[in-house]
């Protein structure tokens, strides 16, 4: 009856454009009421509560980050990297937008942030050389979704927090499926543009070239080296390697690239603790809908009945993965973690999973979601960058998203994809 | 079915001496209580930490929980004497205290901040933990990063001590030494094996520095809610579990050292513990300014 | 007035996100270069960042962002209809903004009432718990300031 009222209330007023934060919250405090089992003084005692955490302070800070490196002239230097690479190989733009990306990513903990710092340099680019808009922005918006899924990432800080693992942890689990998928995205991105008949435009480069290029381009290279290595060297914190991604990415833009003035900082900063503010209210809010459902003991419920029902664990993986999947289609990708997490993650305990392999493909799926409509950042932010309506948008993306798919299969069933890595750095 | 079912909070995992306790007391009210009343128990922190957990009994969102003592402290400081350490030289000296009227007079002191305390369980005496040495006297703490709990007293003490201490989320320590942001960390030798720390950690330094009871605590109101006959059935229940709650944490604290060969165990003697206890001295003076001398002086006075 | 209007969400979340980032920048640098941690730092960092996240909140409504499925409001046929949806959207967001600042002053009361203090700097945790409170306060008025740009700009015709 509770859980009635509370998934049908969200879901109205979901439909009716009531930003998520205050769908979720609204939807619990009636739900409360009807309950009338706790105060409504709960609600703002959660809204404190749940985001008084140090690991989840390290979002606003990989947010900043990658907005200062992003204007600060850092993902200039990396695409030049990228063309001297890869430009003189066939559909090498599209090699190109992926491993930029890639990059970004390692200093980015947000999709939607790395599609718009990679896309507004790159799609302009790619249109020149040929590229259909649709395909290119499609690309770059697939591609954002590693982001979240190359360490650092804010849905696995969440997750990280939502499950009681470690976030070094998850950090390390996402490198390998990161890869796999840059190398579908590569794969499928070639195929395409060789049937799209795009040419090579560069040039071959002399090792002088390529070496100018990168060593041009070695403060934004070392960039992601100082947050994961101080991490994973022992140095840090990942909150902290977070706040020292700002300081460095400070240094380099303002006073070694002077591409970055106190009035684009200021911009900087603001944007971040804007972003900052409507994803810590969807945490606050989603925490006290997830307590809703743990004092109705909707997980428990849940998690018996489809044990009993679905035994074969592979099996059991699969409707994860399908309900994670539509899930992630309307569902803000936050917020979707702090829901569902209470409620699959003791579903993968009971059949042996480990919490952060589930991590991973919890992350994989609900990154899938950023480039699925009706909800998904990635598009809304690609076509913007990209200039293509949304409508044009989305036909180019099945492929993309078959590709992951595809992915994270393997990730789902294959655990040392993820787990190898982490297991490797405790030895 | 119940007709009074207490949402009971706590933060420990199922597999915690506390957690299968509990299990019992819930068992024992049932049956004493004629079903009327029961306990539904929320683990693993699903309602809050442990500050999260006081809060929310003062305020009516849940009806009971246990937590330690160090978070207790920020509520009502009478509760920082559990933070001095080496007040407690062993188990007969805490239960002389615990289970006497000083106990019972902290318990009903929590009255004044809307709880009502119904029992002391056991957490247990800390131990201190580190990945690179043995740890022997205070001066082999120089230069060791610690992790504490988010506790002044418990940060003064191991920084007068000499180690380089700073708090951490619990959920980060575990990664920290791995890496090595953090070199050591203390706590009980059961929540320590419970929680893999034998991965990271090779020495375990016997200090016994601090004995942290569990407060078993209650809602005002939903304790007024039920019959006064079902109140003391509660009550008795928890009483009538406490002797073998404290005696399975111990157990779980040998069968943890008998489980990690790889970890070197420590005795230390009392000139070794004497060396950290003087220099953890200014601390007494910082606990007995926040809880006021009177209380120190007659726990003191009590354990001698 | 106007610069009040204009910039102090944004101006107040400015600088509590450059106090957090030079708080943690001086605990790592305690950490290593001073040998001595800072035990007060993360907690002064966490408040100012709960802080920030609930001005935060306003800062959105002010520069009109928020994180919402339109496809339905998109999808509708006439102006009419999607200042009506809109109109909702706002009066459910204005609705809970109020029930967060009426119930949080009660907590506030409360947890000052009962005096909890927090664990390393000893500052009353009812400071910590008015960040909802006026975060959503400010996000109110916001609210009615953007009702009132609807409202307006309907009016004038704009094809929104
Ligand atoms: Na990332
Ligand atoms: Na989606």
């Amino acid at each position: 009856m509770i859980a009635a009222i509370l998934f049908g209330l969200f879901c109205v007023l979901l439909l009716m454009s009531v930003p998520i934060a205050v769908a979720l919250g609204s939807a619990s405090a009636i739900a409360l009421f009807v309950a009338g089992k706790v105060s409504n003084t709960y609600i703002p005692q959660a809204l404190v509560t749940s985001i008084d955490s140090f690991p989840l302070m390290a979002v606003p800070f990989f947010i900043l980050a990658g907005d200062i490196m992003a204007r600060g002239g850092l993902s200039e230097r990396l695409l030049k990297v990228g063309g001297v690479l890869f430009g003189r190989f066939r559909g090498g733009m599209a090699i190109i937008a992926v491993v930029t990306c890639m990059f970004f990513a390692a200093i980015s903990g947000s999709g939607p942030a790395t599609v718009a710092a990679v896309g507004s340099i790159l799609l302009p680019v790619m249109a020149r050389e040929g590229y259909r808009p649709a395909f290119s922005t499609g690309l770059v918006a697939s591609s954002g979704c590693l982001g979240v899924i190359i360490p650092p990432s804010v849905p696995m800080i969440i997750y990280a927090a939502s499950a009681n693992v470690s976030v070094s942890g998850m950090f390390l689990a996402g490198i390998v499926p990161g890869l796999l998928i840059a190398f579908g995205l590569i794969a499928y991105a070639l195929w395409q543009a060789r049937r799209d008949g795009i040419r090579a435009t560069g040039e071959d480069q002399t090792a002088r070239d390529v070496f100018a290029a990168i060593w041009e381009a070695k403060w934004a290279l070392l960039a992601p080296g100082i947050i994961l290595g101080g991490i994973y060297g022992g140095i840090f914190t990942p909150t902290e390697a977070a706040a020292v991604g700002v300081i460095y990415g400070l240094v380099v833009s303002m006073l070694i690239y002077r591409e970055l003035s106190f009035a684009d900082l200021y911009r900087s900063i603001a944007q971040s603790a804007l972003t900052t503010g409507t994803v810590m209210v969807i945490v606050g809010t989603a925490t006290i809908f997830g307590r809703v459902l743990t004092i109705e003991r909707i997980p428990v419920i849940l998690a018996e009945s489809m044990t009993t029902i679905v035994e074969n664990p592979i099996v059991l993986l699969l409707l994860i993965n399908l309900l994670l999947l539509v899930v992630g289609t309307f569902l803000e990708t936050l917020a979707a973690i702090i829901i569902l997490t209470p409620i699959l993650l003791p579903v993968a305990l009971a059949i042996g999973v480990d919490p952060t392999h589930f991590g991973i493909v919890m992350i994989v799926n609900l990154a899938i979601g950023m480039i699925t409509p009706p909800l998904g950042l990635n598009l809304f932010i690609g076509a913007r960058v990209g200039k293509v309506p949304i409508e044009k948008l989305i036909p180019a993306m099945p492929p993309f998203v078959l590709t992951m798919v595809l992915i994270l299969l393997a990730l789902t069933y294959i655990p040392a994809l993820s787990l190898a890595l982490p297991s490797w750095a405790s030895n | 079915e119940p007709e009074t079912l207490l949402k009971f909070g706590h933060a420990a995992s199922t597999s915690t001496p506390a957690h299968v306790a509990l299990e019992k007391v819930d068992a024992l009210i049932r049956e004493n209580t004629d079903g009327r009343v029961g306990l539904e128990l929320f683990p693993n922190s699903q309602l809050g930490g442990e500050r999260e957990l006081i809060e929310s009994i003062q305020l009516g969102n849940i009806d009971m929980a246990f937590v330690s003592t160090a978070p207790l402290a920020a509520f009502d400081s009478d509760f920082y004497v559990f933070d001095m350490p080496f007040l407690f030289t062993d188990h007969a000296a805490v239960y002389s205290v615990l289970d006497g009227p000083i106990g019972q007079e902290m318990l009903d002191g929590l009255q004044r901040v809307g709880i009502m305390g119904v029992s002391y369980w056991e957490n247990g005496f800390r131990q201190f933990e580190n990945a690179s040495r043995v740890v022997k006297t205070a001066d082999d703490l120089k230069g060791l990063k610690m992790r504490t709990m988010e506790n002044e007293v418990h940060i003064a003490a191991w920084r007068e001590a000499g180690a380089n201490p700073a708090p951490l989320a619990f959920g980060e320590l575990f990664t920290a030494l791995q890496q090595g942001t953090f070199d050591a960390m203390e706590g009980p030798i059961n929540l320590f094996y419970s929680m893999k720390f034998n991965e990271v950690q090779k020495n375990i330094s016997l200090t016994n520095h601090i004995y942290s009871p569990l407060v078993i605590m209650m809602n005002p109101d939903s304790a007024s809610m039920l019959s006064d006959e079902d109140l003391a059935a509660l009550k008795a229940a928890f009483a009538e579990i406490a002797p073998l709650q404290r005696e399975m944490t111990q157990q779980a604290d040998k069968d943890a050292i008998a489980a990690m060969p790889s970890v070197a165990v420590t005795e230390l003697s009392p000139e070794d513990l004497a060396t950290f206890s003087e220099k953890m001295g200014p601390v007494y003076d910082l606990v007995k300014q926040k809880v006021g001398g009177d209380l120190v002086d007659r726990i003191v006075a009590t354990v001698k | 007035m106007k610069w009040i209007d204009e910039n102090l969400e944004e101006a107040v979340v400015v600088f509590l996100m450059t106090l957090i980032t030079g708080l943690i920048g001086l605990q790592i640098f305690m950490r290593y270069v001073m040998g001595a941690s800072l035990s007060w730092s993360e907690e002064l960092a966490r408040y100012c960042f709960i802080w920030m996240s609930y001005i935060g909140v306003a800062y959105a409504v002010r520069r009109n962002v928020s994180i919402a499925t339109t496809v339905l409001a998109d999808a509708l046929p006439s102006r009419g209809l999607r200042l009506a949806v809109s109109l909702f959207a706002h009066i459910v967001f204005a609705a809970f903004a109020l029930l967060v600042v009426s119930q949080g002053i009660t907590l506030v009361q409360k947890i000052s009432g009962f005096g909890q203090k927090s664990a390393s700097l000893g500052l009353p945790m009812a400071y910590v718990y008015a960040a909802p409170v006026v975060g959503f306060a400010l996000t109110l008025i916001r609210l009615m300031q953007r009702i009132v740009l609807d409202l307006r700009a309907y009016q004038a015709g704009d094809p929104a």
